[in-house]
Formats: C-alpha cells, structure tokens, sequence
C-alpha cells in the first residue's frame, strides 16, 4: 500500500540498507579513488551496522514494539516476516559474511588487481542481504528475490580464484544448476498463483485444499526450494561446489545459504495435518542414509564436511515432519530450528575457517594425505577443526548436540518415536566419518609440509576463537539462541 | 479470448521444451538458453493469471523474473567465458575434475 | 530481594581460576621464580579475599532484613528451556547458605594465604592457584545455587578440582592412584544424587530447593517415593562427605598438598553432604524412615573411624580418619533432626580441622616431607608456634570444656539423647568416639610434639615456618576457641540457631516432635562427656609420651594390628567389589571384542561396499545431477497431484 514506511518496515529493511549503503559506498569510492584499500573497512562496518540494526528485532521477544502488537514482525505490507528468533539466524548469517571476509584478508584479497578486491567485498555484502531477505520472506516475490540475490554471488565468489580450473567449475557447475532449479521454483510459482490467486503463504494451504494445477504448482516450488537447502535428490551438487569453491565461501555457503533456506521451507510449509509427516520423514531419512554412505570413503575434508552439511540439512527435515504431525506445535518448532540452524553453522563456520587455515599450511590440498597430523603440528586450528567436528557429530557439552536434541525432542513430542530412533540411529552412523577427520587429524606420521611457507595470518586465528566458544556456549547454554 | 487453460498449456509444454533442451544440450550457452526458456514460461503463466484473476500481483512478478534473468545471464556469460578461454570449448560435459 | 551482585561471589574466584591458568602458561615457558609466584599469590588470595568481602556485604544486609525475608536473589539468564525442564542461572541467598559461604570464602582466603607459602618454589605454583580457586568458585555454586541442577554443577566441580588437587603431583603413581580412587568413589554416589534428583523433578515438576520442601511439607510427593529418593541422595552424600560405606576414598585423598586436605578434605567439600540435607530438610524430615539411617550411618561412622584413627602413623591419615569420624556426628546430628547443631558442628570442626591440618602441614614442612610421627617426637621446642596452635586445635577436636568443638559436639550428643527411644543407643555410640578421639588426639600431640626425637638430628633441624603459614594458624586457633560463642548451651547465648530459625526451624520442630529434656539432664550429659574427654585426652598423651607403642601396630601381634589396617576394608572391597567387577569386565570385554565388534565390523563392511555403488551418483557431471533434480522434481509434482504425499 502506498505510504509511509511503517516502524516494522523500517525494523526489517534497515539491515538491507546498511548492507545496500556498503555497497554502493565501495563502488563510489572504487570509481574515484581506485587506489585506496577502503574495501573491506567499508564492508565491515556495513557488516555491523546490519547487526546492530537487527537487535531491535531480536530484543522485541516477549514485548511488542510500539506501533505493532505482538509478534512476529510483518513489514512491507506483509511481504517480509520474521520473529525474534529469525533475528539470531540473521545474525548467524552477517556473522559468516564477517568471518568469510576476515579469513579471505590474507588469502583471496591478495588474489589479483583491486577490481577483484571489490567484487569480494561487494559480493560478501550482498550475499547476507539476499539470506535476510530468504529467511524473512513472506511473498512470491520477497522469496524469489532473495533467493536469487544470495545465489548470484555466491555463483561468482564460488569461481573467484579463476586461475584454478576447480574453483572455475564449481562456479559454473553452481550457477547452472542453480538457474535450473530457479526455473522450477519460478514455475512453481505460476502455478500456485494461478491455482490460488494468492502470493503468500497462504497460497500453500489453499493449493492443499485445491485442483492440481495449484498442487503441481507446489511440487514445483518445493523441488526449488530442497535444491538450496540440498535434500537428495537435489544435493548431488553440494559436495563438488563445495570442494571447488575458496574454503572461507564454502563456511558462508555451509552457514547461511542452509540457515536461510531452511527458514524460507519452514515459512512456505504446509501447514499441519492435511499432508502428514511421511514425506518429510522419508526425505530425511533418505538425504541422512545417502549423505552418511557417500562420506564414508571420501579422502578430501571438504567434501567429508559437506556431506555433512547435507546430512545435517536432512535432519531439519525431521523438524518439519514434526510440525506436520503434531498441529499448534508451530513456536516450539521454529525455537528448535532457529537453534538448529545457530548451533549447525557456528560449528561449520568453525570447520571450514579452521579447515582453511590447515589448508594453506597443506599447499592449498585438503585431502586427507596431505592433512595427515596437522592437528599436532598446529594445535589451536587443529583443535578448533576437532571441536567443531565433535559438534557436527553431536558429541553432549556441544551446540550440535542440543541442536540434534530439540529436533529430535519435537519428533518425539508429536507421537513420531519410530522416525526418531531412525533418524537418531543413522546420525550414529555418521560418527564413523567425523572421527575419522579426528583421525587424520592426530595421525603420528605427520604429512610434511607442502607448498610455499603459508602467511601468518593472525586476525583469522583470532576470529576462528568466536565460533569455536559459541560451540562450548551454546552447548552448556542454550538460552539465548533457543529461547526467542 | 484465448481461454486461460489453453496459455497454461503452452506454458507448460515451453517449460517441457526447456528442461528437456537442459538435460539433452551439452553447450553451456544453450544451456542458459533452456533456462531463460523456463523461466518465461513462468512469465507466461503469471500473465494469464493475473489476466484471469483481474490482479496486478500476477504482472508484476515477470518484471522480477525479467531483471533477475538479465542478471543471471551476465553472471553466467562471465563464468562461460572464463571456462572457454581455459578450455577452448563450451561443452559442459567436460567439468568432471571435482567428482568422487 | 533481588541483588544481583551476589553473583560475583562466586565469579571472583573463577576470574581468579581463569588468570591464574593463563599465568601458568607463562609459568611453563618462564620455568618459575619469584616474580610470578607473587602474582599467582596475589590474584589466589586476592580473589578469594575479595570474594569474602562481599559475602560480608551479603551477610549485612540479610541481617538489616526482616528475619522471615532474609533471602537475596539473583537470576543472571535463563540456562534451559526444553520442555518441562526450565532451570535459570539463579542463585539465592538465605540465612543457611549465608553461614557456609562465610566459612568457605573465609577460611578459604586463610588457606589460600598459608599456601603461598607452602607450596613456595613449586614448579605448578599458578596451576596450583588455578585450581584452588576454581574449587572455591564451584563450592560457592553448590552453596549458593537455588536449584538442584545448579548445586549438582557445583558438585561434580568441586569433585573435579579434588580429583585434580589430590593428583596435583600426579608424576607419583599412587598419587595419581589416590586421585582415581576419589573420582571413581564418587561417581558411586553420584549415581544416587542424579537417580534422587530425577525422582524428585518427576514427582514435583521443578528441580528448585524451595518446590521440593513444598511439595514435600504439603504431602505433595508418596511417601515410598520420598524415600528411596531420600535415600538415593543420602547416598550422593555418602560419597561427597565419606560415609560408610563410601569413605574410603578420604584417608587417600591425603595425597594431595595439606592445604588442600585442609580446605577440601576437612572444611568445605567434604560438608556439601550435610549442607544437601539441612538444605531439604524439609523433604527429608517428610521422607520416613530416611533421617533414622542418616542417624545410624553417621553414628557408626563417627565410632568406626575414630578407632582407625587411634592406631595410624601417618599425621594426616589420623587427621583424616577424625575427618570422617566428626563428619559422622553431623549426619548423627541431622539423623535426629537437630539440623542446627550439625551447622554449628560443621563450622567449628571447619575452623579447628583447618587449624589441625594447617599445623600438620607446618610440621610435615618443617619435617622435610616426613609425615610418620613415629620419626618425630619434641618438636614442642622447635616449632613452638605450631604447636602452641596445634594444641588449641587439638583441645577443640578431642572436647575440652570451653573449645569450640566442646559445645558443638556436646550440643549433638545431648540433642540425641534427648530425641528419645533409640536415641540413648546413638548417643553411647557418640560418646564412645568421642573418648577415643580424645584419645587419638593425645596420641597425636604427645608422638608428635612431646618425647625425644626419634628422627637424625645430625641431618635434620626443623625450624619454623614462614609468617604467610603461621598468621592462618593463628588466627584459626582464635575462631577454634571463639567459635564457641555461636551456641552456648542451656539456650544462654545461641546466635547460629538464632540466625538459622528461620530456615530451619520448621524441620527441626517437625523432626523432633515434643522431645524435650530438661536442663539437669544436659547439665549431666555435659560433664560427663568433657570428664570422659579431658580424662581420654590425658590418658592418651600419657600413655604415648612415655612408649611411642610402634609394637601395638605390629600386622601380626600389635593389639592395635586390625585398627591399624583400616579393618581390612579396602582388602575386603578389592576381594568382593574390585576383582568380580574386574571378572566381568573382562567377559564383557570379550563379548564386545566378539560379538558386539564382529557385528560393527560387519556393518561397517558393508556400508563400505555400498558407498562404493553411491559414490558413482557423484560423477561430477552437472546434466547428471540435472537428470536427478528433474526427476526429484517429477516425483515431487506427482506425489502431490496424485495424493501419494
């Protein structure tokens, strides 16, 4: 409606400002003073002012802000929506943006001219703002801009180290696999707009209720959505993308990209009862079996890892089938995903950052052979990577654990025992593969050092120490992410 | 007037011919050919929704659809390009290096 | 009220505990001396001291309190929210924990101010300090904690810090073997605090202190429930405090540096137990048939131990026997409901334990680590400021009229022979340790300080120990005598029970029903038991001041050979609990290398075999992956359309 931008219109879009503001401010800046290194402090502090503006939001728990009762936050005459739990998500999403340009200082700005310098910085400010937008969105629109608009750059950040022929793969692999799937939710889409003549998601539960060319409509916009949050069978491409791409945008791709689609598949899901639990259940189980089978003789830690991911994605699913099964149980729901989400990408934002440190001191290789003992030779890295490995594996004293623990708590809670003895018997399985990262890591022989001598990089040692407390934290302290 | 169901069926069968041109085609520019023929299917079907339905809602997506193709064909080009001046071709069954 | 200040309490120790660590550190690389060693003194102690000084606050302004309102609350967040479980980082203060954490963080502060330098010139100084404090940061937790949970943090805290400190000098093996002992005693008894604990929550929904006395004053939780619960966490505080039959870990823990056997091992960890039952005292009250055991337990202890402590060589595993034994009369105390007189018989043995194991500490030091006191003797002229100290300590423990432990312990032994009925038979127990720590205590100063010495004067002078040892033993050996003056009997001047009415005087008077005894009775009580121990004192030291009686101890003659031995205890656990455990560990062990290994061997096989025919899905061509997307898609689209999903 046109007017006056309303507070939560303000509430939601100030964060994308901040981020928009950053870009354009580097791109001036690039125009007249091409010489100045001004990139990455502009994008930082773009970086935090989002965070800062995004407070508000998660501070608005329990007490309505003035001018909206109650929650969640509608904005933008209700094309985004996002309570105060999305807001930590959010969070998650700026702080893997952050660290992703703190672990490329060192390593991907010293890549080539300064033009390249601003595409990183540039891209690294977009790529938020499109998973703010994800997980808020509440409209065709709001949904398929997001999603496109964090695609985008992570499809060139994914081929940024050009000169190499897997990072250039992984890009175009990415890109083209990501514009066919964007083709299905588009269509998806149509469909369900012309089925319902709706755009929310209230479009959902009508397409239930109505003829097939709506209930088409919705296969269609699922198999778009399952494709980024990489639920077999749509996640073949995860493990090469995440192999090929520069390690520090695999943690962004592993953090946020997850977080925001999976919040986006929780706001379009159907709603309880009329579609059963079955289906989501069988996916994750059939994601988890198939994640779990193909890291099982995998030599490269990168892929190991993002099997893992799509492991963990399958287990989301779990949640979902929860919510189908048991109806009002929508809040305690989101609480376990938004947990699920925080605990699963502190932990990846772990791995990969210390995973890249070991790379470089590796030659560039993350192969197991090449990583052989590193965890002795450079124990806080090593240690952080054996940390966030144990909270991937759900070890109790972790942020993994509680995560695995209130999905699967809701699983139980909604009747679903069986399913979540599955779903608990195959996250044993994987165990097999995480200790084997923790075998490599501690191997006696050590691998000698390959390569050029690696660079001292020390602000990414030091910011690898904050996701590596937020495991231990939130493993003993669930609250603040899990109350919201 | 062409009836709605009639502008949804050839949606449907454009959208068809663009998976199929995807699965079958090995040229990574026709393969970005097949999506934009996808993704104006959809266009399509948004327009002869919104016509039926007597909203703007369904109208405006296109325009959406529309700057995000042109921004991920320039994003694609790029990425093409730089594959064709390693490789000298555009097949994409050759981007097999990372695999298990 | 709400203050939440309070939580810097138990936060200052743990700052302490954090920098000492990071001090170490440095510690490892610098390899000592002195300036460090005085900077790991000053963040312990100061920590520590100035944790003492806000307790001090916190105490004044209760007292400034209306007497029913003296509780201070602090609830920092929220902990865990999951379900019914909803615990919060809370702790509370009220008149019962108030006195404890008096005590820990003050005669914490003194202990920490005497190992300065006691452990002078030792390579683990900070770490030492590191783990000091966060012992006192994780007893605070337990003391102050307003729920279960949080005093179960506490708990296995402090039992990690003993175990740590026990082993401090872990490159000993029996050292590290004493160590392991502790922590594998306790996690016997831990087992029955968590199974209490969750019958607890099951039945009143709420791990909070104040829910479960409700619930339990209200009729709220069956009474046969009440008492396995009550019995389950009885025997959580049979492994913390060592009672029969969880003892056995005390007399080893010994091991560790005599200041942490002072201040873990005799005035603050090994009372959590009594501090877990007057703070449900309420439940336990309500749980029938639980506080008789808790009587009868504590009795025998109290007897048992005390005759092992009669027949050692070793100056601190008579100390810790006595540990034991007294902690026995607390349970005795808070088996007949006199709560009361078990805390004033907590904080006086607190002082005067302290003051023993310090002066132990202060001999052993001036004795170059010689701790067998039959290579001692007349150290009386040689270390005359410890023993003048000692003596005091030693006066107060055996119960000579007018030292503290004189009137907490007549206190105990009177309120049990005035609880009626079977209460004559625990009072005779009582009594009868307590001639034979009088006993025990002057066979300890006259081997000790009295005689000739029995050691090479020719390669050893003792010589008296530096001032930061002996200001605490001073100002212990002051609170052992002033301590009495928190409970005069004939109801002349009892501040502490004034103090803890509120908190418990409704259990007492519920648990104690209308025993009443009059005033000649406790007047005869009274002398009889300081007679029985002044008259036991003198005999003792007499009797060893003259023949040091090495030949009582003799394993196969010696009258004293089985007390000497412990009563074979630990020979009766390694036949009967050790060795079949041992036996069926090993059959498991084999069953699991067989059946349970074959099994996972062969999953694990075939899980590999299968990977292998996944894997080829990976083939790393986008059409591919493309073709399987597709027909995801198509699948989805059906089931929908078709009403399969």
């Amino acid at each position: 409606m046109p007017g006056p931008l309303t507070p939560s219109d303000w509430l939601l879009a100030a964060p994308l400002l901040w981020l928009a503001g950053g870009v354009v401010a580097i791109l001036v800046l690039d125009a007249f003073r091409p010489a100045a290194r001004h990139e990455a402090g502009l994008a930082f502090l773009a970086l935090l002012g989002a965070a800062w503006s995004l407070w508000p939001l998660a501070e608005a728990a329990g007490e309505p802000l003035e001018g909206i009762p109650g929650l969640p936050v509608r904005a933008f005459s209700g094309m985004l929506e996002a309570s105060p739990g999305n807001a930590v998500v959010g969070l998650l999403c700026l702080g893997a943006a952050a660290l992703a340009g703190i672990l490329s200082l060192r390593s991907l700005c010293r890549l080539e001219s300064g033009r390249h310098r601003t595409a990183l910085w540039t891209l690294l400010l977009v790529a938020p703002a499109g998973m703010l937008v994800t997980l808020a969105s509440s409209h065709f629109a709001t949904l398929f801009l997001g999603i496109e608009t964090l695609s985008l750059p992570l499809y060139v950040l994914s081929a940024l180290r050009r000169t190499e022929e897997g990072s250039v793969e992984a890009g175009l692999k990415y890109f083209l696999l990501g514009a066919f799937a964007s083709g299905f939710l588009v269509f998806g889409m149509a469909l369900l707009y012309a089925g319902t003549g709706r755009m929310d998601p209230g479009a959902v539960t009508a397409a239930l209720e109505g003829g097939a060319l709506a209930r088409a409509g919705l296969g269609f916009l699922y198999a778009g959505l399952l494709f980024k949050l990489a639920i077999a069978p749509f996640h073949l491409w995860v493990a090469d993308v995440y192999q090929g791409a520069p390690t520090p945008i695999t943690a962004l791709m592993a953090a946020g990209t997850k977080a925001a689609a999976a919040l986006a598949l929780l706001h379009w899901a159907p709603p309880a009862g009329p579609l059963g639990s079955g289906a989501w259940a069988l996916l994750a189980c059939a994601t988890l079996a198939l994640a779990n089978l193909t890291a099982l003789n995998q030599e490269n830690l990168k892929r190991i890892l993002a099997l893992s991911g799509v492991a963990h994605a399958g287990l989301l699913l779990f949640a979902l089938a929860a919510l189908q099964a048991a109806p009002g149980s929508g809040a305690s729901v989101e609480a376990a995903v938004n947990f699920y989400l925080v605990a699963y990408g502190v932990s990846a934002l772990a791995a990969f950052g210390a995973l890249e440190l070991l790379e470089r001191r590796a030659g560039g290789h993350a192969e197991a052979s090449a990583l052989r003992g590193l965890g002795r030779r450079f124990p806080v890295a090593g240690g952080i990577l054996a940390l966030a490995v144990l909270s991937l594996a759900g070890i109790p004293g972790t942020a993994g654990f509680l995560g695995k623990y209130f999905v699967f708590a809701e699983l139980v809670r909604s009747g679903e025992v069986g399913v979540a003895l599955l779903g608990i018997l195959l996250t044993l399985w994987s165990f097999a593969y995480y200790l084997r990262i923790l075998v490599v890591l501690y191997m006696k022989d050590a691998a000698p050092a390959g390569g050029p001598p690696a660079v001292q990089d020390t602000p990414a040692a030091v910011a690898l120490w904050v996701p590596a407390v937020l495991v231990v934290l939130l493993g003993v302290w669930p609250a603040p992410a899990h109350l919201l | 007037m062409i009836p709605t169901a009639h502008v949804h069926i050839l949606a449907a069968l454009l959208f068809g011919l663009g998976i199929l041109g995807f699965l079958r085609q090995r040229n990574a520019i026709m393969l970005l050919m097949s999506v934009e023929l996808m993704l104006n299917s959809a266009n399509l079907s948004f327009l002869a929704a919104a016509r039926e339905q007597g909203n703007v809602d369904g109208a405006m997506m296109p325009l959406f659809v529309l700057v995000v193709a042109a921004a991920e064909a320039a994003v694609g080009l790029a990425l093409i390009i730089i594959l064709f001046r390693k490789r000298v071709s555009l097949d994409v069954d050759l981007l097999r290096s990372l695999r298990d | 009220m709400d203050a939440p200040w309070i939580w810097l309490i138990p936060l200052l120790p743990l700052a302490g505990a954090a920098a000492n660590g990071l001090l170490h550190a440095r510690f490892l690389g610098a390899g000592g001396g002195a300036a460090p060693e005085r900077r790991a003194s000053w963040l312990g102690v100061g920590s520590v001291a100035l944790s003492f000084g806000v307790c001090l606050a916190a105490f004044l302004r209760l007292l400034a309190l209306d007497p029913e309102q003296r509780v201070l609350r602090a609830s920092l967040a929220p902990w865990i929210s999951a379900g019914q479980i909803d615990v919060a980082w809370s702790l509370a203060i009220d008149p019962l924990n108030a006195a404890m954490m008096l005590v820990v963080t003050g005669v914490g502060a003194l202990i920490h101010l005497y190992s300065t330098g006691y452990m002078h010139g030792d390579r683990g100084f900070a770490k030492y300090f590191a783990y000091l404090n966060l012992f006192v940061a994780m007893m605070l937790m337990l003391i102050l904690s307003d729920s279960l949970v949080g005093l179960f943090l506490g708990w296995e805290g402090v039992g990690l810090c003993s175990y740590l400190l026990i082993g401090f000098w872990y490159d000993d093996g029996e050292k590290a073997d004493a160590a392991r002992k502790a922590f594998v005693v306790n996690r016997i008894g831990d087992l029955g605090f968590l199974i209490g604990m969750g019958l607890l929550f099951w039945q009143t929904g709420s791990f909070s202190f104040e829910a479960v006395n409700d619930a339990a004053r209200s009729g709220g939780i069956p009474s046969g429930l009440a008492t396995v619960a009550g019995l389950m966490l009885f025997l959580g505080c049979c492994g913390k405090s060592a009672q029969i039959p969880l003892y056995v870990w005390l007399p080893d823990a010994m091991a560790g540096p005599t200041p942490v056997s002072a201040l873990i091992h005799a005035a603050t960890m090994v009372t959590s137990g009594i501090y877990l039952v007057a703070r449900l005292a309420d439940f336990f009250t309500f749980a029938p048939g639980v506080l008789p055991v808790i009587g009868a337990v504590g009795a025998a202890t109290a007897l048992f131990a005390a005759t092992i402590g009669l027949a050692q060589r070793d100056i601190k595993k008579v100390l810790a026997y006595s540990t034991v034994s007294q902690l026995g009369y607390m349970f005795l105390a808070l088996g007949v409901g006199a709560f009361g007189a078990a805390l004033y018989h907590l904080i006086t043995h607190a002082f005067f334990k302290a003051l023993l194991f310090l002066g132990a500490g202060s001999v052993i030091h001036a004795m170059h680590h010689e701790q067998d006191m039959f290579r001692m003797g007349g150290l009386r002229d040689r270390i005359p400021v410890t023993f003048r100290t000692m003596t005091v300590g030693a006066f107060a423990l055996a119960g000579v009229p007018l030292f503290s432990g004189f009137f907490s312990k007549d206190e105990i032994l009177f309120l049990s022979a005035a609880s009626g009925g079977g209460g004559w038979l625990l009072w005779a127990v009582g009594l009868t340790g307590a001639v034979l720590t009088a006993a025990y205590t002057g066979r300890l100063l006259a081997l000790t300080f009295f005689g000739g010495p029995r050691y090479d004067t020719r390669k050893l002078t003792p010589h008296e120990s530096p001032a930061s040892m002996l200001t605490p033993l001073r100002v212990l050996a002051f609170l052992s005598v002033a301590g009495g003056l928190l409970g005069l009997p004939f109801h002349l001047f009892t501040p502490l029970h004034d103090w803890l009415h509120p908190v418990l005087g409704g259990a007492e008077a519920a648990a104690r029903g209308e025993a009443q005894a009059s005033a000649a009775l406790e007047a005869v009580l009274m002398l009889l038991g300081g007679g029985a121990a002044v008259a036991s004192l003198y005999l003792g030291w007499k009797r060893f001041v003259q023949d040091p009686g090495e030949g009582l101890l003799d394993p196969r003659r010696g009258a004293l050979r089985h007390p000497a031995a412990a009563w074979h205890v630990d020979a009766f656990y390694t036949a009967f609990v050790v060795v079949p455990l041992k036996l069926f560990a090993a059959v498991c062990a084999a069953f699991d290398l067989l059946v349970v290994d074959g099994a996972v061997n062969f999953l694990a096989w075939r899980s590999r075999e299968s990977a292998e025919g996944v894997r080829s899905l990976q083939s790393g061509g986008a059409p591919e992956y493309a073709l399987w997307m597709a027909a995801g898609a198509v699948v989805l689209v059906a089931g929908l359309v078709f009403g399969a999903l």
